[in-house]
């Protein structure tokens, strides 16, 4: 790094050298004709002694900054020159490059957001989705992979097998903070949601057990971190503050910690409810506790020395049991005898799940992944289209290479040097796609600068 | 002449630079000349690696340099020694000292 500097700075330490080796000389010179010697004789002597004052010069040169790199800087100097020379050359093929890297950069990060990207909690590698294959019997809404909130509270009791179960729904409220009420994305939660993720909070407290043991009676909200920051400015006066939700006056009692999103990167939620406050977060929904209403995803923690093969296996036993049971309940539906038998052949079925669960991700994954590939291959056609250009423009450089080899350059110097060439303009093309993003990430920043004046 | 005289050994050039600046501080010049009077004109030393040695311990911060008026009157770049060279020359003259008494000892095992 201090080389690198020193490259900057090296007309000042070239003018103090060669200021040092006059003296130097200089010196020497007085006192060998002190010994009698005439000036030139002197003179020849002392630069003999130090060796030639070039080479002197440029082994000093060499502790500045290694060869290796100033001939790369150097490299990249007559690179710079010769492309502002044939700047038609270097506006195509930056152009194509910068296509072909934007394109592939801008579908790379959304297939890391969308498909690869893991939670932001604690060991996300050991989460599962936890669904059920087969018919339930029940009524429903909401998207995928859905169930009741009785059998989550069941599958809480599976501790051989689970460290914590949580079930969430998204849903969208209308909320007013102290003034007109706008729709904003929700997400409801089992009680130990929070401390089952490892997600803590930034401000107050998340939501816990307690928030959600009887419907209806803990009318408190937590926060998103995003939505504290941007809607309320970041008031740190927000907690114990009254909300509204669905008209419901609900306590915000906490902001989460930054980086968390919820566990569906398609829906970011401004706030999580307690599931016992489901009735007045969903208008019309009392079927809290019904255990034929699938309406919520559930997940799970696999305990650490539990395989998710064998958690798989070791649950359908109970599961088998507790669909018997289902069926003997009050209040479960009069169905047909082929699906009774469907009901009852129905299995639960675990999936990886650190991504967190996604209906987003469930649509998109293999449309994304094709349009990667489509942009990958785009990525080489423009570094085929590229390496053409290279290929006319080396033939047009004929005559300069060959010169170059006959003033006694040699064939690696000279790749070096055309290394440097292809390595600038790729450089160059990611500069160029990489500065149009940057300055689409910031979007509002600008003009509310401008309104604070 | 030159055969009466050694070159002087890898690495030690470093060394010796330390040992002189930690006396006073001096211009390149006068390094070269010191050497030669102390070691009798015994030890060789090629005054063309003598600057590169200079801007290679100044590039690691053992010397400081400083642009000063000379006793000829001229402006010349003197060389001193900084905490860090300092401690740089106890570490290498404990090294130093370590290699020759062992090299010592080898030789007067061959005598004996």
């Amino acid at each position: 790094m201090k080389q690198l500097l020193n490259w900057f700075r090296r007309g000042q330490l070239e003018s103090g050298l060669d200021r040092e080796l006059q003296y130097h000389i200089d010196r020497r010179v007085s006192d060998l004709m002190l010994c009698g010697l005439p000036e030139w004789e002197a003179r020849r002597q002392a630069t003999l002694e130090l060796g030639g004052l070039p080479q002197v010069r440029e082994e000093v040169r060499d502790v500045w900054l290694s060869r290796w790199l100033r001939d790369f800087a150097y490299d990249l100097r007559f690179s710079a020159r010769s492309f502002l020379r044939s700047r038609s050359f270097t506006a195509t093929a930056v152009l194509s490059l910068a296509l072909g890297i934007g394109a592939t950069t801008a579908i790379y990060s959304l297939v890391n957001q969308v498909l690869l990207q893991a939670l932001p909690v604690r060991q996300p590698e050991r989460l599962v989705l936890i669904d059920w294959k087969g018919d339930q019997a029940a009524n429903g809404f909401g998207s995928w992979n859905l169930m009741s909130y009785p059998i989550c509270r069941d599958l809480q009791l599976q501790d051989r097998f689970f460290e914590g179960v949580l079930c969430r729904a998204a849903t969208t409220v209308n909320l007013s903070i102290g003034g007109e009420p706008k729709p904003a994305a929700a997400e409801i939660v089992s009680g130990n949601y929070f401390s089952m993720l490892g997600v803590g909070p930034a401000l107050g407290r998340v939501l816990g057990n307690d928030d959600d043991r009887t419907p209806g009676a803990s009318p408190v909200v937590v926060l998103a971190y995003d939505f504290w920051r941007t809607q309320l400015a970041g008031a740190p006066d927000v907690l114990g503050s009254k909300v509204l939700v669905n008209q419901h006056p609900m306590t915000v009692v906490g902001v989460t910690a930054p980086a968390f999103r919820g566990i569906d990167v398609g829906e970011v939620p401004s706030l999580w409810i307690p599931a016992a406050m489901s009735a007045q977060a969903i208008p019309g929904f009392n079927d809290l506790l019904d255990r034929r209403t699938r309406w919520m995803q559930v997940l799970g923690r696999l305990r650490p020395d539990v395989s998710l093969a064998q958690a798989q296996v070791g649950l359908q036993p109970w599961f088998k049991a507790m669909l018997d049971e289902d069926t003997r309940r009050a209040g479960f539906p009069r169905i047909t005898v082929e699906r009774r038998q469907r009901f009852l052949a129905s299995r639960i079925e675990l999936t990886p799940a650190p991504q967190g669960h996604s209906s987003l991700r469930r649509r998109l994954s293999q449309p994304l992944w094709v349009l990667f590939a489509i942009t990958a291959v785009l990525l080489g056609l423009a570094c085929l289209n590229v390496a053409g250009l290279f290929l006319a423009r080396g033939s047009a450089r004929d005559r300069e290479i060959s010169t170059r080899l006959a003033l006694g350059a040699s064939r690696g110097r000279i790749g070096r040097q055309l290394l440097a060439d292809s390595l600038l303009l790729a450089l160059a093309g990611g500069a160029r796609c990489g500065a149009r993003p940057a300055r689409l990430a910031q979007p509002h920043r600008v003009p509310a600068s401008r309104c604070g004046r | 002449m030159p055969s009466a005289r050694f070159p002087i050994p890898q690495g030690t050039l470093d060394m010796l630079i330390l040992q002189i600046l930690s006396l006073e501080p001096a211009h390149g010049y006068g390094i070269a000349q010191r050497l030669e009077q102390i070691s009798q004109s015994v030890v060789q030393v090629n005054q063309g690696s003598l600057y590169p040695a200079l801007h290679r311990l100044e590039q690691k911060k053992w010397l400081h340099a400083e642009w000063k008026q000379s006793e000829t009157g001229r402006e010349a770049k003197f060389y001193s020694l900084t905490s860090s060279g300092r401690k740089q020359l106890g570490i290498e003259k404990d090294s130093w000292a370590r290699l020759s008494g062992a090299v010592r000892l080898i030789f007067d095992e061959g005598n004996r």
